[in-house]
């Protein structure tokens, strides 16, 4: 790392971790903070304002349940803010719980060990990629936050774009690899 | 041993987006459960999702919201958390075992040298447990949407090479294949059609009365 990172998610990290111990001031802080990007989110994903609402709540909540098991080092605050609330709504939608992988389990693949030159805190990379999402030519970044901010799959979104499919794939994949290489640029 | 057959970029984020149907979810998170690759790939790829998340316009909501938030914060949580279930000999990781029934697998005689069990994942894609004798061939067949194969026990190979536990076949729409269980033992799959599956050839005429998805 060369540059020392801006980290503004950082600022949040603290506040988890007084949730975790049943800061309720901190709750409500978090809660300004987050609470209304959730509900842009799940408007933008076609949720009438009620459902919105109610999945805000349920994410918050869960948040407030689940503060002690945040680990920075996985994630940052805003990606684990994201999956709940991603859960819940699919939760929601389904009435099934959506399939995740339990790092507990023993049937599980273990990661490899990595070395410590590898190692890299989370909620840098979490800046890094947003400043690289910036960066991203606008035609990438509208399918990028197709694919993640519509409830749509790659292949409605290439009938919605009139795009072929296959252009939508290697779009998305070129963002991603353009993502990638950024990385590991900074990272090296 | 880390699978060699990967799910690609665009399943992957269908899959950290939240948008895929549950059956094709189901198969991913099963993968993901044995490759450390691509768990890694959609870690990265839930922090674009995140960033995205942070970037976003903000929409307050009511005032009431957050008081009601507050007034919830300490009530008990009602619906306790299932403990989790872990498979004895290792075979189905974690998020498949969630949706196997609890007192034994039940398989189901489709053809020759393969059995399956059906897999409650709602409407939509139909996910399947497949066992495939060893040695024996699968049915001829081609299918209308993609068709996902992941092993989870043994091997199977088709035109493209040897699949072994974690690895996935994706077969495309209209693609014709013949997957071969390896000799060495019977092979399980999970598999899941996202179109309707036909079989090819003569037989396989006749076999699709019994072996529809």
């Amino acid at each position: 790392m060369t540059a020392p990172v801006v980290r503004p998610d950082a600022a949040l990290e603290p506040l988890v971790a007084s949730i975790a111990a049943g800061d309720r001031d901190a709750f409500q802080q978090l809660f300004r903070a987050l609470a209304p990007k959730v509900r842009g989110y799940l408007l933008r994903l076609g949720a009438d304002a009620g459902a919105a609402d109610e999945v805000t709540q349920e994410t918050m909540l869960t948040i407030w349940r689940k503060a002690a098991s945040y680990d920075p080092a996985l994630a940052s605050v805003s990606t684990w803010v994201f999956t709940i609330a991603r859960n819940r709504r699919i939760d929601r939608l389904r009435r099934a719980r959506r399939p995740e992988f339990d790092p507990n389990d023993p049937a599980l693949q273990p990661d490899p060990v990595e070395g410590a030159d590898v190692a890299h805190e989370a909620a840098e990379t979490g800046q890094l990629l947003r400043a690289a999402i910036q960066e991203l030519p606008k035609e990438q970044l509208r399918l990028l936050e197709l694919a993640f901010f519509h409830d749509k799959s790659h292949r409605a979104i290439a009938d919605e774009t009139k795009l072929p499919l296959g252009t939508v794939k290697s779009r998305i994949r070129l963002a991603l690899v353009r993502l990638r290489d950024r990385l590991k640029d900074e990272t090296r | 041993m880390i699978p060699l057959a990967h799910l690609s970029d665009d399943v992957l984020v269908d899959y950290a987006a939240g948008t895929l149907p549950q059956a094709t979810a189901l198969l991913v998170a099963t993968h993901l459960a044995l490759c450390p690759d691509c768990r890694e790939e959609v870690r990265l790829l839930e922090e674009v999702g995140g960033a995205m998340l942070a970037e976003r316009v903000p929409e307050a909501p009511a005032d009431h919201l957050l008081a009601d938030c507050l007034a919830l914060l300490d009530r008990p949580v009602t619906v306790q958390e299932q403990p989790a279930r872990y498979c004895a000999d290792g075979v189905y990781p974690r998020p498949l075992l969630d949706v196997l029934p609890a007192d034994g697998l039940t398989w189901h005689k489709r053809a020759k040298g393969l059995a399956e069990i059906r897999l409650d994942t709602g409407p939509g894609p139909v996910a399947k447990l497949l066992k495939i004798s060893a040695g024996q061939p699968m049915p001829r067949h081609t299918h209308s949407g993609r068709e996902f194969t992941l092993v989870l026990d043994g091997s199977f190979s088709d035109d493209y090479g040897v699949y072994r536990r974690g690895d996935v076949a994706v077969a495309t729409e209209g693609e014709i294949h013949q997957p071969i269980a390896g000799a060495e033992r019977d092979c399980i799959c999970l598999a899941v059609v996202e179109g309707s599956l036909s079989l090819t050839g003569p037989i396989g005429r006749v076999l699709n009365l019994f072996v529809r998805f």
